[in-house]
């Protein structure tokens, strides 16, 4: 029994060993290894501009690289797109929660105001010089408003967040009304237009200007004063703002004009260039760059959606233009197209784009698409002859497209012919291509301000600025240099808008001019409804075009004005 | 009086983490030697094989064979020890030459050493759940890995695979899944927990597994134990005669069940009802008829030779094992090539030293790319290879590697399988070192006083090296399927685990009680780093040009690092009195580096209590003759899991990636002038409040020993209640905060759900011997239902594919990984049916021909609202049971599987049976004559139509998508015989045993689509709106474009010397 002293030594020599270990506590405090922790970060200007460059790439995502985005919370809820057979995506045009491109819209802008209120958060307290977070800081404001502007005009009501909140009081954010989030974005606008610089240098185009905020002011006041909203007062407001830029004598100063010929406008040359009040640039990466060139990075591909069927089984031809817009294109008494425009805007049945260099030519007609070779174009008569490849070359046959009764029109102006293309190929076939997405246009801003003038009682004033824009179309070559074969070679002028119109009659032709001019850049909706015209619109379109993909049934049909004002916001948000 | 204190050598510390010599050789005694043959018996008079003989105080040995017979060479007046697990040990004094002898059965038939944890056990004192499976039941199954070894053994253990891809190993699930993060077990090998699974491990080094199925079992190894433990056992030296085995098989293999796809006329039929024949009418008149799968397969072999030797005496012990295995898949270029090499030993230093250590090598070289997906989505008019005269018209310039075969560029076909494979030359490589040495001091024979007392010091380590090369060439096949450059990437990975243990262990019997005392501290570091490179345009195709410094372009490298620290304290204490009454409690604390400094530490403690029944006097006194044995088992406990995939999730971090740059510059078009400027921001939701999920377990067990333990039988109860679970709660789209990548939707960690599972596990056996005829019978039976219970704020938890949203939806209440859509009630056979009472469009884009969904809202229109969860893809239970002969020389073992309940939602059955609007893709034989026509109402497909069918599936799952996954199959199939050792006396073989197995031969099941088996281990294709990850509790979704498993028949011999 003596042993029991000493077996109890067990005890204690079991404490000390635990005690010996406790000094492993600080073995697991070691800094977070391989992580950038945010506190870290936000120490320089240059940091901080990163940042905010990461808040503008959201403008990528909602524009080039998913295109199709911005397209469908923009025109393909409008009456110049329609999806084309081959389309393999959701049913586009859906006012449905469920609706996976309103989704991803929705997603990409309320991830820019996160970005953009995260990196004003860090702004406040960043060690840099005042000027750097004050021009920085207007910068993520101007993003920001982009975002609530994009979203108030879809959805209507949202909620408004300016601010890091704790995770939880996400859930609990109340939805504003699409009136309150236009207040928050000409707030932002406001404050962020002193510190913007009236143009940008050489080396920074692609960023907010002073004229960006301006114009996306002025929509602002226009979606206020417009339908449903109604608040007539706002166009007075717009009209002044856009009188800080748009009337002749204040261009030079914002670096801002049309150019001499509206073909130029989609030119690559004349990227960045007068007309470009916001745009977002994209860049094709060499090899050897060091930079993923598959999606994700910039390098879009709105070659491959927009191209005309699948040439070599690479263009998706997912959409198209209407004939309802074919129609808006002004004739003669001939029913000859006088709007040069027409040329630049869209391919029609019957016309041939060169397509590769080293491939064959590609002609569309009315029963669909050919490979033909030996092309040879009659300049005196403007007459084709060729002869059809054999069509058991594989390599080039493929099916029959557009459907035998529609008559579809390919949309131009992302179109590149083969020798204009730099871009990289990957093994999907997709290509990354350096085509700009020209958010906002200078002649959308000349269209913008006649509306505003009409609008506040200056009709003849308008005029003036409408046929501005037509003098520019008139002055345009008729035919493209870029092209094989054109069917329709544009003849005569646009005559111009009489400055005695009505305000009703001027009204209407302002809407005409802003539907030609600014066909499939994504303006069409936003401006039908601001209208009031939607409803009346889409019904006739849906009548003319009554296919979507598969469906022979268009729901542009079904639209009701009051109930389809504004998309429903996405199921997954399991909220109002 | 104390005795004086032993000094410690100075030279401990250096011995102590010193490999020793491994081999002594002792020399004999030069005495008139003998040789003593005998047999050894059970008291039922049947020969017990396998029984050691010692000569005491000398290494030399024997073991008895599989008559019981042993012969030893050793002199008179010495003393033999015979020891037989199960039964009691006896020494004999050497008299006369021949001794038989019938040894006693122990105290009780579960008188095993079962490992517990950082100590071992008496089976016959377990409280809670851990099941044994020793390497004699395994012996003989031609497996290549442990995890397939696993299968069927162990009641509440389910192995899934997803493909019978050469080194894929399948998935282990222990009760089920108890948590929306890892579900994986954890697992330990000799004491060390290993991270990265067990391809490593021969199958052929292990002497044991046990699988730790309750918290009371698995809580002293807390951190990561939550989904339970394996533990494996490698083999150990042995004192006595040194054995040598020799065991080679060599089998080939054939696709088992596969879903056969359309052939040419079957195609045909289904492009005319698409009214795309016009087009292919030219490529069908050719009369091509190609089997896809066909072309891509082959029979597969298998080789696997093993060489092992132990030995050892008192002292020292060795095993060491040598193994190569070659197997070569179904598919071509699918094959995996492993060489392992083990080292174990153990040495008494001295008296109170003993230093173990183990090593194991493991060498793996696997190609793999599985093309099972992309040959069936040729359809059959397509040819392989061009014709003579295609190649012959072909522009020599153009004629790239591989010009021979043909792409249906024509139907949208841009890929040939066949040639896709004989281009793929990606190889992998592993080299592995597992190891741990092992340091234990007696202090009780340095301090008498202390006898019992010991401590424990283990370093443990497991470091892998991982190389990856692969070469892709140019060629040119058509207009879309060519490359004009060549390509090398190359990756090189290294990864560092250690784990340091440093235990005391206190165990005594004092009269009627035996304690056993442990406590100790653990210590773990993960760190890993890899590194990549890749660059394209090369020269040539030349094999000694396919380096990355013959490539001059496009130059691109990347890497990542990371670490993990964890450290934890453990305690246990376990009592035993009299035989009768159990008791085991651990506590164990448990810390990682994982979440915010103060939310880093959780305590898990677990009790266990027993009652053996019927060693009470007043249960002999009862005097069941058929009940022997009766054990009553209770435990509770709980366990942490902190496993999630994401570091630091407490910290905001910020990053900069491709999806986050912007591009200034570029005014007139001169792409010179443009800039990627890098864009940097957040990256995820911190959440610095994260802390530990608990599963909360309890256990209520009882085993029966009957007809004197001739039927076993084991049942088991057990509830796991997982609380504060670790999940990626969906935030909303509002909240913008963008993931990792910059793009993917945003989630949050949170403890934020409840999830309750409970179930039953059954096992027994039976053995039995009828004159010569042996019988062993076995069988387990098991039950879980996993639920949420609980879900914070009820924000369903939703699984998207990337072409089908919300795949899996959880609502609280709802099974695990439950598929949430659509009823079909039959079809819209009019055009009528498609408009409801007001006259509106009922479903959406519906049109004749479709399924007519069931509108569970009631209000007529079939939206969101109509889902419900339609199939639950857990089993309601699954079995295993073998029955297994023996007669004179001859064994027969067969071994079956099954799996009742679950339900597969056979993504792969949607998408080709007509999906696609576009270029007819392929679709399933049986699609046409099954799709819904106007005289065929009754379909199971809904209408062929040009526009596709993908409308009827893209809303989500449907009811006729879903089908059931029971099966049953017999797993193993094995005739051996054993070579009686009358033939061998002279050989110095002790033992040969020939067999012919017989792997997967039949499996019953309903299943439409391809093995029922695999489809169970869930990939997701996900795409933004989903989740990055796969979460592992799905299961059963099949997209049809799995490896097959595989049927295998394999001769194989074991020698023993």
């Amino acid at each position: 029994m003596k042993n029991i002293k000493y077996k109890l030594l067990v005890l204690p020599a079991m404490l000390i060993l635990i005690i010996i270990g406790s000094c492993k506590k600080s073995f697991l405090d070691s800094a977070p290894y391989a992580v950038v922790a945010d506190n870290n970060f936000y120490q320089t200007t240059e940091q901080c501009k990163g940042a905010v460059m990461q808040a503008y790439n959201r403008t990528v995502h909602l524009g080039p690289i998913y295109l199709f985005i911005r397209h469908a919370l923009n025109d393909y809820a409008g009456d110049d797109l329609l999806r084309t057979q081959t389309d393999d995506f959701t049913v586009w045009y859906n006012f449905s929660p469920d609706n996976v491109q309103f989704l991803w819209g929705w997603k990409y802008c309320f991830q820019g105001i996160y970005l953009c209120n995260y990196t004003l958060s860090k702004l406040a307290t960043a060690p840099i010089p005042q000027a750097d977070k004050d021009a920085l800081g207007a910068e993520c404001k101007t993003i920001r408003a982009l975002m609530y502007y994009m979203v108030a005009t879809r959805w209507g009501k949202t909620p408004i967040i300016t601010d890091i909140l704790p995770i939880e009081e996400y859930y609990k954010v109340s939805f504003a009304a699409a009136a309150d989030v236009y207040a928050q974005v000409t707030k932002d606008l406001k404050e962020a237009i002193p510190n913007l610089p009236k143009k940008w240098d050489a080396a920074n185009k692609g960023r907010f200007s002073q004229s960006a905020a301006k114009m996306l002011l002025a929509k602002t006041y226009m979606q206020l004063a417009g339908y449903p909203i109604n608040k007539p007062e706002n166009w007075q407001l717009a009209s002044d703002v856009l009188a800080d830029f748009v009337p002749q004598s204040k261009r030079a100063d914002y670096g801002l004009g049309l150019l001499q010929d509206y073909g130029d406008v989609y030119n690559k040359a004349h990227d960045q260039g007068i007309e470009s009040v916001f745009e977002v640039n994209e860049m094709y990466y060499p090899s050897g760059s060091g930079i993923s060139l598959e999606v994700g990075a910039p390098g879009n591909f709105l070659q491959v959606f927009e191209q005309p069927d699948m040439y070599e089984g690479f263009g998706a031809g997912r959409e198209c233009f209407t004939t309802d817009l074919y129609d808006e294109f002004e004739k003669d008494n001939a029913g000859k197209i006088i709007d040069k425009r027409f040329t630049y805007t869209m391919l029609e049945p019957g016309d041939v784009f060169y397509v590769t260099s080293t491939h064959d030519t590609m002609l569309h007609n009315s029963t669909g698409k050919l490979y033909i070779q030996n092309v040879k174009v009659d300049k005196a008569t403007n007459t084709l002859s060729y002869t059809i490849k054999n069509n058991t070359d594989k390599s080039y046959a493929g099916w029959i497209w557009p459907g035998k009764d529609q008559q579809w029109y390919p949309n131009y102006k992302y179109l590149r012919n083969a020798s204009e293309r730099t871009g990289y190929m990957n093994n999907a076939g997709l290509f990354g291509e350096d085509l700009n997405v020209k958010w906002m246009r200078f002649s959308d801003a000349i269209l913008n301000y006649a509306e505003c003038l009409n609008e506040t009682g200056h009709t003849a004033e308008a005029a003036g600025y409408v046929n501005e824009v037509r003098t520019r179309t008139n002055n345009s070559q008729a035919i493209d240099s870029r092209r094989i074969y054109q069917k329709t070679i544009v003849t005569g002028a646009l005559p111009m808008v009489d400055a005695g119109l009505s305000q009703t009659a001027m009204r209407t032709a302002i809407q005409h001019e802003s539907r030609v001019e600014l066909a499939g850049e994504d303006w069409r909706y936003e401006n039908l409804r601001r209208w009031g015209i939607a409803a009346d619109r889409l019904h006739q379109m849906a009548a003319k075009s009554p296919q979507v993909g598969a469906s022979t049934f268009n729901p542009a049909g079904k639209y009701v004005k009051g109930a389809w004002d504004y998309y429903p916001v996405p199921t997954n948000e399991f909220k109002p | 009086m104390p005795k004086k204190l032993t000094p410690l050598p100075k030279y401990l510390l250096l011995v102590f983490f010193t490999f020793p010599i491994l081999l002594f050789s002792l020399p004999g005694f030069a005495q008139q030697v003998i040789t003593v043959t005998g047999t050894v018996k059970a008291p039922d008079s049947t020969p017990l094989a396998g029984t050691t003989i010692l000569v005491k105080g000398q290494s030399s040995g024997t073991s008895t064979d599989e008559r019981g017979n042993f012969s030893i060479a050793t002199v008179k007046g010495a003393t033999l020890v015979i020891s037989s697990i199960g039964y009691s040990k006896k020494e004999i004094k050497v008299k006369d030459e021949v001794i038989n002898l019938v040894l006693e059965k122990s105290d009780n038939s579960m008188a095993d050493v079962v490992v517990i944890g950082y100590g071992t056990q008496k089976k016959g004192d377990l409280t809670s759940a851990i099941s044994t499976v020793s390497a004699k039941k395994l012996e003989g199954m031609p497996v290549q890995n442990t995890e397939s070894l696993l299968q069927g053994q162990v009641a509440g253990l389910t192995v899934t695979s997803d493909g019978g891809e050469p080194g894929n190993n399948g998935k282990i699930r222990i009760r089920g899944v108890g948590t929306f993060g890892n579900n994986n077990p954890l697992y330990v090998v000799d004491g060390i927990p290993v991270n990265n699974g067990l391809n490593f491990l021969n199958p052929n080094d292990i002497e044991n597994i046990q699988v730790f199925k309750d918290a009371a079992a698995a809580a002293i190894y807390g951190n990561r134990a939550a989904n339970g433990v394996i533990y494996i056992t490698t083999k150990k030296g042995r004192s006595g005669k040194r054995q040598i085995t020799f065991d080679a098989y060599y089998g080939s293999a054939t696709n088992g069940k596969t879903r056969r796809m359309a052939d040419a006329n079957e195609f045909f039929d289904y492009v005319k009802l698409k009214n795309q024949d016009g087009p292919l009418a030219d490529l069908h008149s050719k009369g091509y008829n190609t089997d896809w799968v066909k072309s891509i397969i082959r029979t597969g072999a298998t080789q696997n030779y093993n060489l092992g030797i132990r030995g050892g005496n008192e002292d020292h012990t060795y095993f060491t094992s040598v193994n190569y295995s070659k197997v070569l898949g179904t598919q071509l270029k699918s094959d995996n090539e492993r060489l392992t090499a083990r080292l174990n030993s153990s040495n008494k230093m001295f008296s109170w030293l003993k230093i173990n250590e183990d090593l194991a090598i493991s060498n793996e070289k696997r190609h793999n790319n599985n093309i099972y997906g992309g040959a069936r989505n040729i359809p059959s008019i397509v040819p392989v290879y061009k014709t003579a005269e295609e190649i012959a018209a072909l522009d020599p310039t153009s004629r790239g590697l591989n010009q021979y075969f043909d792409v249906a560029q024509s139907i949208g076909i841009l890929n040939n399988s066949v040639a896709q494979i004989a281009r793929n030359n990606g190889t992998n490589n592993w080299l592995s070192l597992y190891g741990n040495v092992q340091g234990e001091i007696d202090l009780g024979k340095i301090i008498s006083p202390l006898e019992g007392l010991k401590f424990t010091s283990t370093l443990g380590f497991e470091r892998i090296d991982n190389d990856y090369h692969s070469f892709s060439p140019i060629y040119a096949l058509g207009s879309r399927d060519y490359s004009s450059k060549t390509g090398v990437n190359d990756n090189f990975s290294k990864y560092l685990h250690w784990t340091f243990n440093n235990f005391l262990t206190y165990n005594k019997t004092f009269s009627k009680h035996t304690i056993g005392l442990t406590a100790g501290t653990v210590a773990e570091q993960e760190t890993s780093n890899n590194f990549g490179a890749s660059a394209s345009t090369g020269i040539s195709n030349n094999p000694y040009l396919q380096v990355l410094d013959a490539q001059t372009q496009d130059r691109n490298s990347g890497g990542s690092a990371y670490k993990y620290t964890y450290a934890s304290y453990v305690g246990r204490v376990t009592y035993n009195y009299d035989n009768r009454y159990l008791l085991q409690a651990s506590i164990r604390r448990d810390g990682t580096y994982r979440f915010a400094p103060d939310k880093r530490w959780g305590t898990f403690p677990s009790v266990g209590l027993g009652w053996r029944v019927s060693n009470e006097s007043f249960f002999k006194d009862l005097n069941i003759p058929w009940l022997n044995d009766l054990k009553l088992r209770g435990s509770w406990g709980q366990l942490g899991n902190e496993k999630i995939q994401s570091n630091f999730p407490y910290l905001s971090q910020i990053a900069g990636t491709v999806n986050r740059g912007y591009v200034l510059g570029g005014a007139g078009g001169d792409n010179s002038s443009k800039v990627f400027v890098q864009g940097y921001g957040p990256t995820n939701a911190p959440n610095p409040d994260l802390t530990w999920e608990t599963t909360t377990s309890t256990n209520i067990g009882a085993d029966f020993g009957m007809f004197n333990d001739k039927l076993k039988l084991s049942i088991d109860y057990f509830s796991r209640f997982t609380k504060n679970v670790l999940y990626q709660k969906t935030l909303p789209l509002y909240s913008g905060i963008p993931a990792s990548d910059g793009i993917a939707p945003v989630t949050q960690w949170v403890n934020g759900a409840e999830i309750k599972n409970h179930g039953l596990d059954l096992t027994a056996s039976y053995n039995t011997n009828i004159g010569k005829l042996g019988l062993d019978l076995g069988a387990n039976f098991s039950v879980y239902k996993a639920r949420v219970s609980k879900l914070n704020g009820n924000i369903p938890i939703q699984v998207n594919d990337e072409r089908i949203p919300t795949v899996i939806q959880m609502r609280q209440g709802d099974p695990l990984g439950a598929f949430f859509g659509y009823t079909v009630d039959g079809f819209y056979n009019t055009a009528e049916e498609l408009k409801n009472k007001a006259g509106v469009e009922r479903q959406q884009g519906a049109q004749v021909g479709d399924f007519k969904f069931r509108d569970l809202s009631g209000d007529d229109i079939i939206d969101n609202k109509d889902k419900s969860v339609i199939g639950d893809p857990n089993p309601k239970f699954t079995y295993a049971f073998n029955v297994n002969f023996n007669y004179e020389g001859f064994d027969l073992k067969s071994f079956w599987t099954g799996s009742y309940g679950n339900k597969i939602y056979s993504i792969g059955d949607i998408y080709l049976s007509g999906w696609d609007e576009g270029g007819p893709q392929n679709v399933w034989a049986d699609v046409v004559p099954n799709s819904w026509t106007p005289q065929h109402n009754n379909a199971i497909y809904p209408k062929v139509s040009p526009g596709g069918t993908k409308r009827n599936f893209e809303k989500g799952p449907v009811t006729t998508s879903i089908q059931s996954g029971s099966y049953m199959r017999l797993k193993n199939l094995q005739i051996g015989y054993t070579f009686s050792d009358r033939l061998l006396k002279k050989t110095g073989i002790s033992g040969i045993r020939a067999y012919v197995s017989a792997e997967n031969l039949f499996i019953i099941t309903k299943y439409k689509g391809d093995d029922p088996e695999i489809a169970n281990g869930a990939r997701l294709n996900v795409n933004e709106g989903g989740q990055g990850n796969s979460p592992s509790y799905i299961m059963g979704l099949d997209y049809g474009d799995r490896y097959p498993i595989q049927k295998t028949l394999t001769v194989g011999v074991s020698v023993r010397f």
